[in-house]
């Protein structure tokens, strides 16, 4: 049966972020690891077909994922089976651990101050002081990035930061050299543009 | 007051008469009652194992609501359920199952609150809350206390303790 998710698919973003930076090959479709999850918070309020809001204390939990903010809202499909779209703000948080496709597992920590999807657009996006940090569970291989925005195709599993006109910082530390790799800090590229809701 | 003492035990038979309506699990046959309410306000009053249902006026949606104890204040309630199984059936839809420790049911505002161990359950999730409102008029809801909805695979199910009422 379909259960296809796209909430998390912002929690798969973080994961395709990683991918995007070389971790972990190609990585499956965000939404398809997810099939079971819940979803927690101090209130919930909505229609029975949706859309639905929830409010104070809110953690998204997936598989070994887990999304806290402080605002969420879904808006389900007609048949209720997924997501049609999403929004959620105030200090997001994703942690977890990742299997990538490679079999590679991950430590991975994310903040960002608002997130975003929309499945018609196959779209997540994250803004606002976006913070990633993922950590290779075998080899203690950590790589970072910061940016303004990330936007991640569900689709084609591209992602794309975005950090104004200043360049988006992305660093990649080796365990055993203890030390930032040479040239790993620095420019990625400053993508502009308006990212698809 | 002679009119009152009639009013009374006119009640009291009527109460008899629906009490055994009211037992057992054949609830698939049971008349509405809120089709044939007592006919004047009284005290509180009470009832061992019924239901009681709610329809909107231009068949969009029906409320049921079961329980093993039913008090209401008065002919139109608000009524009290201990414990409560309910269930929201919109046209074409899903039903809509809820099950809590306790209910109150305003068929003037329908209005349903459930509290204390609440679940609700609608296709593929299921929520379970301390306190939930239900706005029966617009299929509307809101959660609070700490609030769990559980989503995906695995069909909702009733919680595992708390009503016995008989379910669909």
């Amino acid at each position: 049966m379909r259960r296809m998710l796209a909430l998390l698919a912002l929690v798969g973003m973080a994961s395709g972020a990683l991918t995007g930076l070389g971790l972990a090959g190609q990585a499956p479709p965000a939404s398809a690891t997810f099939q079971r999850g819940t979803i927690e918070a101090k209130s919930w309020a909505g229609p029975i077909q949706g859309p639905w809001e929830w409010s104070k204390e809110v953690k998204v939990t997936s598989s070994d994922l887990t999304m806290t903010c402080d605002w969420l809202k879904v808006w389900p499909t007609k048949d209720g089976r997924d997501w049609e779209k999403m929004e959620a703000t105030g200090k997001i948080s994703i942690s977890g651990r990742y299997v990538a496709a490679d079999k590679a597992e991950w430590r991975v920590d994310g903040r960002a101050e608002a997130a975003s999807y929309d499945a018609k657009t196959g779209q997540g996006v994250l803004k606002g002081s976006v913070d990633f940090k993922a950590t290779n569970l075998a080899t203690g291989a950590t790589i970072s990035a910061v940016a303004d925005k990330l936007i991640y195709d569900v689709k084609t599993r591209q992602f794309r930061f975005e950090r104004g006109e200043r360049p988006v910082r992305v660093e990649w530390e080796q365990p055993t050299e203890k030390a930032t790799s040479p040239g790993a800090t620095g420019q990625a590229e400053a993508a502009k543009g308006e990212a698809a809701k | 007051m002679i009119h009152s003492a009639t009013v009374k035990w006119g009640l009291l038979i009527l109460l008899v008469s629906l009490a055994p309506l009211g037992c057992g699990g054949k609830t698939k046959t049971r008349p509405p009652e809120d089709e044939k309410p007592p006919t004047s306000a009284v005290g509180e009053m009470q009832m061992g194992g019924s239901v009681i249902r709610v329809a909107d006026p231009e068949g969009r949606w029906r409320f049921e609501a079961r329980s093993e104890q039913i008090e209401a204040e008065g002919v139109d309630g608000p009524y009290r359920l201990h414990p409560a199984e309910c269930r929201y059936e919109e046209k074409g839809r899903p039903p809509v199952l809820m099950w809590a420790e306790s209910a109150r049911l305003d068929k003037g505002s329908k209005r349903v609150l459930l509290t204390g161990k609440v679940r609700v359950s609608y296709e593929l999730w299921s929520l379970d809350a301390e306190r939930v409102e239900y706005d029966l008029k617009q299929g509307k809801v809101v959660a609070s206390g700490q609030t769990k909805l559980t989503y995906g695979e695995g069909e909702s199910e009733r919680p595992s303790s708390g009503s016995k009422g008989q379910g669909q």
